[in-house]
């Protein structure tokens, strides 16, 4: 983890880190009861990891920069840069918002399926969901583009079908980058919405069934409400992703498919503007905060782990 | 949940859920329902069983009987390979599940934890599209029905399990149902509470006149709350017969020994009589005993001479007195046996003896203690007797 991490990375490494950590923190107060114990000294670990490596230089930078003149400039938003730089947060806004829904979408009809599928069709599905999520992000986006490119296998079938005569631009355009974002995105929800069904208790639907209720009740009324939990979980972990995305929308995104990642990236090995880069920055890291308080007060990081089912009320 | 297809076309032909069945129950019959898993393991074998409208009828069996398994044949949650299955008169195996109008209380209670107490009450109700006024007024009506007014808005997981289970079965009441199944609703629950909810059930089902169809592995909670009850083992019913009947007439010396305790004495048939059949114990030395005539149809009854049988006697029934000389002379109208006590047990309400009579065989004798009788401790010779109408002869 030296130097040169890109931006993408560093927002999938923070997201996945903060995750892991936060279970023990959002149970503070026992924790603080039992600090001896063998699993305090494990979630103080996590703790001082993310201390050093995260905690410690996002301030520093901030305290660094918030006398510089760059940083006072870009915070006004004034000049040509403003317009750049809003579109880009604008534009970031509103792929994540995109991507998210359609994550949720498609996610929730595989792990529904998932669930309701005999043993082993249900461990080749899973598998083909995993597999891809194992691999590299830039290996399944290049993948995307040999496959979407003018002499790709899609272009080739859709002529061969005689559907289209011409090769269709669909690299390098919105869509394409939608496309990968969801492919890329889609085990996410599909794990978390998995964990969530699974935990229902199956007499819960007999229940439901014999009290009146037709299949669409049933998921309205039971299924869909006990699914919540996985539903946000994996639609928060999407969003805050998709947020720091750099690799996908720069790869096989379109033209105007400028990421607030990629601004950072710019300002930062280009014009050397720290100050602009970390203006970009901040929102993004404002917004994963608030999201990461708002799921945690009302559904409860842990349930972004796999822990799955209705949360008490109480 | 890929049932829409089969849920449309069964519509014409299934009764409307909604139909006003009132509070009265309807009868149940089973014609030759055979369930099998895998193609292979027979649950249900061919039964067939007729349960009366307003009667509280149990399945009674060891797990692996095809209790539950009936029981979600009647549900709908389960589809019979053979047979039908009629309720208050009209077959339901092509019925869904959610169109059958039956009630159910499963033994985890299965209430939904995303509602409240009103919310899971009305469910069945908002099913069956009434009107806001009339849910609520059926709700409070339930709940106070179960002893539970103003739990309406507390979720499940803030109320205790006993009233998990009185809510359970307020839901299932809810939409009047001719019918409802309960699977060891009181399977959870510790013994007090146990017995206090067994009491409320009973009070329940009274004052409904519902019919019920209760699923259990407890023997004592089948006779406290049953007018009949089935005995079941492997997908078969051994016997069918009000507490009473099973306890004291059981059909076989399965049934005997599963209906708690039962002493079984090995006996050979000498001669049938008039007033009775004439036994002797195969183990030396020989000792004569005598079984009344059945009035029903006794599973023994048609034993050949000379051919091994059992004589069942409950330990209740066993009376020890001191010394090995029989009392009595030719009228006597007890069996005796002399033997040995081996130990005796005080529980609080009962002295409990385990003896071996001359011929080897253990039995159990259990007197309460208000009877002040004579006790006996280890190694007394005593002789057991009991009553003749109290033995019962059971094939091998």
């Amino acid at each position: 983890m030296a130097g040169g991490v890109r931006p993408a990375a560093v927002e999938l490494i923070g997201v996945q880190a903060t995750a892991v950590a936060a279970p023990p923190a959002s149970r503070f107060g026992p924790a603080l009861r039992s600090l001896t114990s063998r699993y305090a000294i494990l979630a103080w670990t996590g703790a001082a990891w993310l201390l050093v490596w995260f905690v410690v230089p996002v301030v520093w930078m901030i305290w660094e920069l918030i006398g510089n003149q760059e940083f006072q400039d870009t915070l006004s938003f004034t000049g040509a840069e403003r317009t750049v730089n809003l579109r880009a947060l604008r534009n970031t806004f509103e792929t994540s918002a995109v991507t998210t829904i359609l994550c949720l979408i498609g996610g929730y009809i595989v792990a529904y399926f998932l669930v309701n599928v005999g043993p082993r069709i249900r461990i080749i599905l899973m598998a083909l969901v995993l597999i891809p999520y194992w691999v590299s992000i830039i290996i399944r986006t290049y993948g995307l583009i040999v496959a979407l490119g003018r002499k790709g296998i899609v272009n080739e079938a859709l002529i061969d079908l005689g559907l289209i005569s011409e090769p269709l631009r669909m690299v390098f355009t919105t869509n394409a980058m939608y496309l990968g974002l969801v492919q890329i995105l889609l085990p996410y929800v599909v794990l978390t919405v998995y964990t969530s069904l699974e935990a229902i208790d199956k007499n819960l639907l007999t229940a439901a069934r014999s009290l009146g209720a037709g299949s669409w009740g049933v998921f309205r009324k039971v299924t869909l409400p006990l699914s919540l939990p996985g539903v946000y979980a994996g639609g928060i972990i999407v969003f805050i992703i998709t947020l720091g995305a750099y690799v996908t929308p720069a790869l096989i995104g379109g033209p105007g498919d400028i990421m607030i990642a990629q601004l950072v990236w710019i300002n930062v090995t280009e014009f050397g503007a720290f100050g602009t880069a970390i203006v970009l920055v901040l929102p993004l890291i404002v917004i994963t905060m608030v999201l990461f308080v708002v799921f945690n007060r009302f559904v409860g990081v842990d349930k972004m782990l796999g822990a799955g089912g209705a949360r008490e009320r109480g | 949940m890929i049932e829409a297809t089969s849920n449309t076309s069964s519509q014409q032909t299934a009764p409307l859920a909604a139909e006003p069945a009132g509070d009265r129950g309807q009868d149940v019959v089973f014609r030759n329902v055979t369930k099998r898993f895998g193609g292979e393991v027979v649950a249900v074998d061919a039964m067939s069983l007729d349960i009366a409208p307003g009667e509280f009828f149990t399945l009674l069996g060891p797990s692996g009987s095809g209790k539950s398994t009936l029981l979600n044949l009647v549900l709908g949650a389960l589809q019979p390979d053979e047979g039908e299955i009629l309720v208050g008169g009209r077959p339901i195996v092509s019925v869904p599940m959610h169109k059958r109008n039956i009630g159910m209380v499963f033994q985890n209670y299965a209430l939904f934890p995303h509602m409240t107490v009103f919310k899971n009450i009305a469910f069945p109700l908002s099913m069956r599209k009434m009107s806001k006024d009339e849910i609520s007024e059926r709700v409070t009506e339930v709940l106070e029905l179960v002893q539970l007014p103003g739990f309406e808005e507390r979720y499940p997981s803030q109320v205790s399990g006993g009233q998990q289970q009185r809510i359970a079965t307020a839901r299932a009441i809810a939409a009047k149902p001719p019918l409802i199944l309960m699977d060891e609703p009181l399977g959870a629950l510790d013994v007090k509470l146990r017995i206090e909810m067994q009491e409320q059930l009973r009070l329940l089902h009274r004052s409904l006149g519902i019919t019920v169809i209760y699923v259990t592995h407890d023997q004592d909670e089948a006779m406290t709350l049953s007018d009949r009850i089935a005995v079941m083992r492997d997908g078969r019913i051994e016997q069918v017969g009000t507490p009473r009947e099973v306890y004291e007439q059981p059909a076989n010396t399965w049934v005997a020994s599963f209906l708690g305790d039962a002493n079984l004495i090995d006996c050979r048939v000498v001669r049938h009589s008039s007033t009775g059949t004439v036994l002797t114990t195969r183990g030396e030395p020989r000792t004569r005993l005598l079984a009344l005539p059945d009035d029903s149809d006794g599973p023994a009854e048609g034993a050949d001479t000379d051919e091994r049988v059992f004589l069942m006697v409950r330990p209740q029934r066993i009376d020890l007195v001191s010394g090995t000389d029989p009392p009595g002379g030719s009228g006597d109208t007890h069996n005796s046996l002399p033997a040995t006590v081996e130990a005796a047990y005080f529980s609080g309400t009962e002295l409990r003896y385990l003896i071996t009579t001359d011929q080897g065989e253990s039995l159990h004798a259990i007197s309460s203690i208000e009877e002040e009788r004579e006790e006996f401790g280890a190694g007394d010779r005593v002789t057991a007797r009991w009553p003749v109408e109290f033995g019962r002869l059971l094939s091998s």
